[in-house]
């Protein structure tokens, strides 16, 4: 049982990405790929590393600009929406480029990330536990956690508010099985609600058992 | 009926609020569709920005620290070189103004660079909208360039044979000048986090070009100030004007053109 | 005929540069060398051209920010560069006549503070691009810092004169015919060396990106496919 979504609006969210190139000057790291990611789904990027899935993954937060293609997103699977507004309020990101602040503790981190979001939060301290850290640890500051804790407040940071669409990049990197076990509970949980997923991984199990469409990388 | 905001900003931000849901995920914030879009959502946010800052900074101390001891260090510096030479009002508020603006700047690059060397300069991508999150930093550095004020000055003051003789020129000088200061340095210290190394030495030598208008016209009006002869006072007053002109078109540009900058 | 308008210009400028010296009489009015006051026409043509590479400069640089397109970076890039060896000329030449007319090379006259600021700024671009690693980053910093730095200059050039009225530079001065014969001519010729240099160095500076991605096409990058799978849990 999950708590009550904080905005009034649609839950179903899909995303189709056109034509995405991206080029470094002159390397080109991908060019052209196309998929729609749609709603209720689970859609994997594998590939070895340095191909670009989490370039794929930042490009669709809208953290980078790609050389040439376009993102849209649409929300009950027909209207379109500014991406603008969807990244702020609908789009969830969890990845290593992204880290909560190491002298706020674990509670003010999620305070923080909802109040520029403007939402207001009932109780950080149960989104945090949903992400199965110690109770013990939340009001300490993030800077002592371990590597694994801090993974868990991004995810936690991620699904904060209930986003339509999560954007997770190597979401069981640094965690233990417990962790994983709780980065597979809410995803079941998220997409049995019909959210969407976009999750960047090298475990080949991790995309069997998530996937269920895969943007993927031969290995050269 | 929509949830008013209410005010506090440190408070709020440490105690949660009251809760409907027994698991506590966010509230229903806004009964249109859904999206509170308003000026007060773009406010609350640069304050929070704004607030986060501060609040780091009182738990690690890192910028007012060293700022306050560069000033303070810097202004002994030159008041013992000076001590033989009876400095005129003119070198006096010309070496002012070039301590204040070297505290000032080894100290306002920090609410950028450090956001993106710890990473988490994302997560403020990610949530907030640009012109809230430059309005947020540039208040902090605002509140660091008077706090360096409030510092040096009085010490500059007992150091130096100086008298004011304008003093409501002299403060107005201080404030707005602060402000320019603040506005200029903060757009500058958003260009120079991007760099990959070596930021905070380009940080003094990408924004001084921006600044030397603002260190001309402060010093000249610092001088009015300190000085008896009513044309240079008066003069002194028509330069706290170009002062705020100066500080509200380089805020306005800021802004302009943060959001190119900050966005990839 | 292009290649007829190159060799014009050059016996243009030759020819110029010739008159400046030899032909154009010591000037009229209170100079302490009147010949070397003809370096007016030298430089007062450098300052132009530079106005002219910086308002360039500056236009590509909002173009690129507008419409985000490499090629508006290039421009703007070689724009400053050929402004600031403009610029540098100016300030060469201005300050041999500032020397021998009132006794130093600086004097701090409003115009010459804002050139050096204008020389402060160009130097601060290229550190700027310098550290920045990423390209397109890099390219937006510059084009933003180039225009936020921009702006001081007319505010150090029109609104604050107004401020300190005692200045070096004439506000207004009557040249003779042919003083402005050979400064106007000087002028116009100097501007098209620089259109022509500029059209070069962009040519060069797209042609090295060219080459560059060639001598990458031996690594295509990996083929991408889409796949619909269905989850094994």
């Amino acid at each position: 049982m999950v708590g009550a979504l904080w905005y009034n609006g649609p839950m179903k969210a899909a995303v189709e990405i056109a034509g995405l190139s991206m080029a470094y000057g002159d390397r080109v790291l991908f060019s052209g790929i196309s998929a729609t990611l749609r709603s209720g789904t689970c859609t994997v990027v594998a590939g070895p590393n340095g191909a670009g899935k989490s370039t794929i993954l930042r490009i669709v937060c809208g953290l980078q600009r790609p050389t040439a293609g376009a993102v849209k997103f649409r929300l009950d699977d027909n209207r379109e929406e500014d991406p603008r507004n969807f990244r702020r309020r609908m789009l969830g990101y969890a990845g290593p480029d992204f880290s909560p602040y190491t002298e706020l503790s674990g509670v003010e981190n999620i305070l923080f990330a909802a109040r520029i979001r403007g939402m207001k939060l009932g109780s950080p301290k149960d989104l945090l536990k949903r992400v199965g850290l110690k109770p013990s640890r939340m009001d300490e500051p993030v800077g002592t956690y371990s590597s694994g804790m801090k993974q868990r407040v991004r995810l936690a940071m991620s699904i904060l508010g209930d986003p339509p669409l999560l954007v997770w990049d190597e979401p069981t990197a640094m965690l233990d099985s417990a962790g994983r076990c709780v980065v597979e509970t809410v995803l079941n949980d998220h997409l049995s609600r019909g959210g969407t997923l976009l999750i960047a991984t090298n475990d080949a199990a991790e995309v069997d058992r998530w996937a269920h469409q895969k943007i993927e990388f031969a290995r050269e | 009926m929509p949830r008013r905001w209410t005010g506090g900003l440190i408070k709020k931000l440490n105690s949660p609020g009251s809760s409907d849901d027994a698991l506590g995920d966010a509230q229903r914030q806004d009964t249109n569709d859904g999206f509170p879009d308003t000026v007060s959502s773009w406010c609350s946010c640069a304050v929070a920005v704004f607030a986060n800052d501060i609040r780091s900074e009182l738990r690690t101390r890192y910028a007012f620290g060293t700022v306050a001891l560069f000033a303070i260090t810097t202004i002994v510096m030159v008041s013992v070189a000076l001590s033989t030479a009876a400095p005129k009002p003119d070198v006096s508020a010309a070496m002012l103004w070039v301590v204040l603006l070297f505290a000032a700047l080894s100290g306002l690059a920090r609410v950028f660079v450090r956001e993106e060397e710890m990473g988490t300069a994302n997560g403020l991508r990610l949530g907030a909208p640009p012109s809230a999150v430059f309005a947020g930093k540039l208040l902090f550095n605002l509140i660091l360039v008077l706090a360096v004020e409030i510092i040096s000055v009085p010490l500059f003051l007992g150091f130096l044979p100086v008298k004011i003789w304008n003093i409501s020129l002299f403060t107005g000088v201080l404030i707005v000048g602060a402000a320019a200061l603040a506005s200029s340095s903060t757009f500058v210290a958003a260009l120079i986090a991007q760099a990959s190394s070596g930021k905070a030495a380009l940080f003094t030598v990408v924004a001084f070009p921006v600044l030397m208008p603002l260190l001309f016209l402060c010093v000249q009006a610092t001088n009015g100030a300190l000085s008896q002869v009513a044309s240079y006072q008066a003069r002194g007053v028509s330069n706290l004007g170009m002062i705020g002109i100066y500080a509200v078109v380089m805020t306005t540009a800021s802004f302009l053109l943060f959001e190119y900058v900050w966005n990839d | 005929m292009i290649k007829f308008a190159k060799i014009a210009l050059l016996v243009l400028l030759c020819a110029t540069t010739a008159a400046g010296f030899l032909w154009l009489p010591p000037a009229a009015g209170p100079f302490r060398n009147q010949d070397l006051a003809r370096i007016v026409v030298f430089h007062v043509p450098c300052a132009i051209v530079a106005s002219v590479a910086s308002a360039v400069a500056s236009f590509f640089a909002i173009k690129y920010l507008w419409l985000r397109r490499s090629g508006d970076d290039v421009r703007s890039k070689v724009s400053f560069s050929l402004a600031l060896l403009f610029w540098i000329l100016t300030t060469a030449t201005g300050a041999m006549f500032a020397k021998v007319q009132w006794g130093q090379f600086w004097s701090w006259d409003i115009k010459q503070t804002s050139i050096l600021a204008m020389l402060m700024i160009d130097v601060a671009y290229f550190a700027l691009r310098a550290v920045i690693d990423n390209p397109s980053k890099q390219a937006a910093a510059a084009a933003a810092y180039s225009i936020f730095a921009m702006i001081t200059v007319p505010l150090l050039t029109y609104i604050f004169p107004n401020s300190t009225p005692n200045t070096l530079h004439p506000k207004q001065t009557k040249l003779d015919e042919q003083y402005s014969l050979i400064l106007w001519t000087g002028a116009f010729g100097l501007t098209c060396v620089y259109f022509w240099m500029y059209q070069v160095h962009v040519a060069v500076e797209e042609l090295s990106r060219r080459a560059a991605a060639l001598r990458q096409t031996g690594k295509e990058p990996p083929p991408w496919f889409v796949t619909e799978v269905s989850p094994s849990s």
